[in-house]
């Protein structure tokens, strides 16, 4: 590898490598509290007002769990009322919709149809129906936790007025194919990030479900941006650049249905990457900002490092896998695929002196770091890290999962340059 | 608006750490070259010792033998060191492109190892004279610059690892300041690279494996080890 390519790597993984180094102080600082907090019994003496609002596009399959899931909340009723926000859906989502609130009049919940499509137009539209002091988001495919919006409520009474949005522990739902057990690995690194973005006021995203805003200063806010196709990821930045504060809810679970197939996936992701570069190039003047705390320090640059780091590691697959990969059949050709000679005195040695140290060393410490936290993840957010879903998905997260996300990536990056338009 | 928090000391001393690390890596980096070297070297002495070792042999055979009847020994000892000559030459190449570091300590192993390699090569031509063997023993002319010259090498490993001890192969890495390079280059009219010489024969630029295939059972003779 020549001199120059070796540098920008080395340099690209000295940052990465600061960063989980950031993030594991940071954890050292705060694991007390992450601790205390966990332990907190939600208590309320005076129940605040809530809105659901539930924007559903084609979900007739998803929608009856996640309006059930609403129904089993452990909050009194007279309290939250419900609004299902059909973003102009061709399937059955009305059928379903109406079928259940008549089933369940003991809920306060509203139906409405909103002709134009785009998630961000349905909840801008919620937001200009509500009364309530919160509101909370909780997309057709997800489920939220029976406790989740009473802790939600209470996190946010303890807190003070410059808290705005909560969001939640997210989770896979019962992840069945491969592709969702490496997202419920990635959800469980996620939620441990979210967690310590809030101990640094970092957060850049309020996800879509059953994240809890403060309703009239989102209203303050202007809304959510109806041009952005990342409207949770925009919302974020926008309470980020008014300093307002954003927190994760470490007891608030929510389930949510991963992709089942690398399809779907690269579907999902090319959205989410695309909107995630476009929403920083939005707001590139907060990146190394002082004024804006470590979200400005700290958390753009390491997106877009991540994003960096992500071009690099499939660089990387590409250099030390397909190019041998290559040069062997290219000397196949030189002996018309004759390899019986080859097979008859095949041994199989590894030279130790033949590895990059430097290279290989600082890929291995960032692996351990990133094993570790892992671990605390899945001991915080009740989860198992391995047990009950096999070692396979772990082994193949760090090694597939990167890579097909870096795909994407590659994929967004060049149609950002040919000018595609998105497509939901 | 109240000014944002920055945690100066946390920058610090995740800053500190990592910079510890990384010049943990780059110091470990650097025993671990030295090491490499070492061990290079290391493996060097045993190959001059096996190199002093198939001489003896030799001067002995030579003294004391008029007839054949140490050639099965002889042979084999010389197949032995010249393959393990192939192999470290191998190693030592990768390692000294790595290493770009003591490039003066790395043209002199080098050029021990060629030596070495011509050595071997003319006791393999005396050898087959004197034990009546039919080795055929092939000189390969390379240089760092050619882009073709990979491709002849993966041709020669190739009958190299059909032929076994049939077939001794001596790579020459013209690079190398020697003398003796421009001798052997001079007396068989060796001008562009790769070249190969078998049997006193020059062929130039990269021979298929058709080609070569022919030209090595051709000196074989009437063995029955090309005929499958």
């Amino acid at each position: 590898m020549n001199l120059i390519v070796r540098g920008l790597f080395i340099t690209i993984y000295v940052i990465s490598l600061y960063f989980l180094i950031y993030w594991l102080v940071l954890y050292s600082e705060v694991r007390h509290r992450i601790k205390k907090e966990k332990k907190i019994v939600p208590y309320l003496r005076r129940y605040p007002t809530a809105a659901i609002l539930v924007p559903a596009y084609n979900e007739e399959k998803t929608i009856l769990k996640t309006l059930k899931s609403i129904s089993r909340l452990n909050y009194p009723k007279d309290k939250f009322e419900v609004h299902i926000l059909n973003n102009a859906s061709k399937d059955r989502t009305e059928d379903v919709s109406l079928e259940f609130i008549k089933h369940h009049p003991e809920l306060n919940i509203k139906y409405h149809y909103i002709a134009q499509p785009g998630k961000a137009k349905a909840m801008n539209k919620g937001l200009s129906i509500i009364k309530t002091k919160y509101f909370a988001c909780l997309d057709a495919d997800s489920t939220a936790h029976k406790n989740a919006l009473l802790e939600m409520m209470a996190k946010f009474e303890r807190g003070n007025d410059e808290l705005t949005i909560l969001t939640p522990v997210m989770k896979i739902e019962n992840p069945q194919t491969m592709i969702q057990k490496m997202q419920r690995i990635e959800y469980l690194f996620g939620a441990m990030m979210a967690k310590l973005m809030s101990y640094m006021d970092a957060n850049y995203v309020a996800p879509g479900p059953f994240s809890v805003y403060k309703t009239d200063r989102i209203r303050e806010l202007g809304g959510f941006d109806e041009k952005s196709i990342v409207e949770d990821q925009e919302i974020a930045y926008k309470v980020q650049q008014k300093h307002y504060k954003i927190a994760q809810c470490s007891n608030a679970f929510v389930y949510t249905l991963g992709p089942k197939d690398a399809k779907a996936l690269r579907n999902q992701r090319n959205r989410w990457v695309k909107g995630t570069i476009l929403t920083l190039f939005d707001y590139r003047k907060l990146f190394f900002n002082k004024k804006y705390g470590e979200f400005g320090i700290f958390q753009l640059p390491v997106i877009f490092t991540y994003y960096l780091l992500g071009l690099f590691s499939l660089n990387a697959f590409l250099y030390f896998t397909i190019k041998p990969i290559y040069k062997l059949i290219k000397n196949l050709s030189l002996i018309n695929y004759d390899i019986i000679p080859f097979i008859q005195t095949f041994k199989f040695t590894f030279d130790i002196w033949s590895i990059d140290f430097l290279f290989t060393f600082l890929l291995n410490i960032m692996l351990v770091i990133t094993i570790v936290f892992l671990f605390i993840a899945s001991r915080t957010t009740d989860d198992k890290l391995i047990k009950g879903h096999g070692f396979l998905s772990l082994l193949l997260y760090f090694y597939l999962y990167f890579l097909l996300l870096s795909t994407v990536l590659i994929e967004v990056v060049v149609e950002l340059i040919i000018g595609k338009k998105q497509r939901w | 608006m109240v000014a944002r928090k920055l945690s100066a000391k946390r920058h610090a001393v995740s800053g500190i750490i990592t910079a510890l690390i990384f010049v943990l890596g780059l110091s470990l980096g650097v025993i671990y070259e030295d090491a490499k070297l070492a061990q290079n070297e290391e493996k060097l002495k045993n190959q001059e010792i096996d190199l002093s070792s198939i001489q003896l042999q030799y001067f002995y055979l030579n003294e004391l033998f008029q007839e054949d009847n140490s050639c099965p020994v002889l042979t084999t000892a010389l197949t032995d060191s010249t393959e393990k000559l192939g192999e470290s030459l191998e190693k030592i190449e990768s390692a000294i492109k790595e290493n770009t570091n003591n490039v003066e300590e790395n043209k002199r192993i080098q050029r021990t190892y060629l030596q070495d390699n011509l050595r071997y090569w003319m006791l393999s031509k005396n050898i087959k004279d004197k034990c009546n063997r039919n080795i055929v023993n092939i000189l390969y002319f390379y240089s760092e610059e050619c882009d073709i010259c990979p491709n002849q090498g993966v041709i020669l490993s190739y009958f190299k690892k059909k032929y076994l001890e049939d077939i001794l192969i001596f790579p020459i890495n013209t690079n190398i300041e020697e003398d003796m390079i421009e001798l052997i280059k001079a007396q068989y009219n060796v001008t562009a690279y790769p070249s190969i010489v078998i049997n006193g024969i020059t062929y130039t630029g990269v021979i298929e494996k058709e080609e070569l295939g022919e030209i090595i059972c051709s000196e074989f003779g009437n063995q029955t080890v090309c005929e499958e």
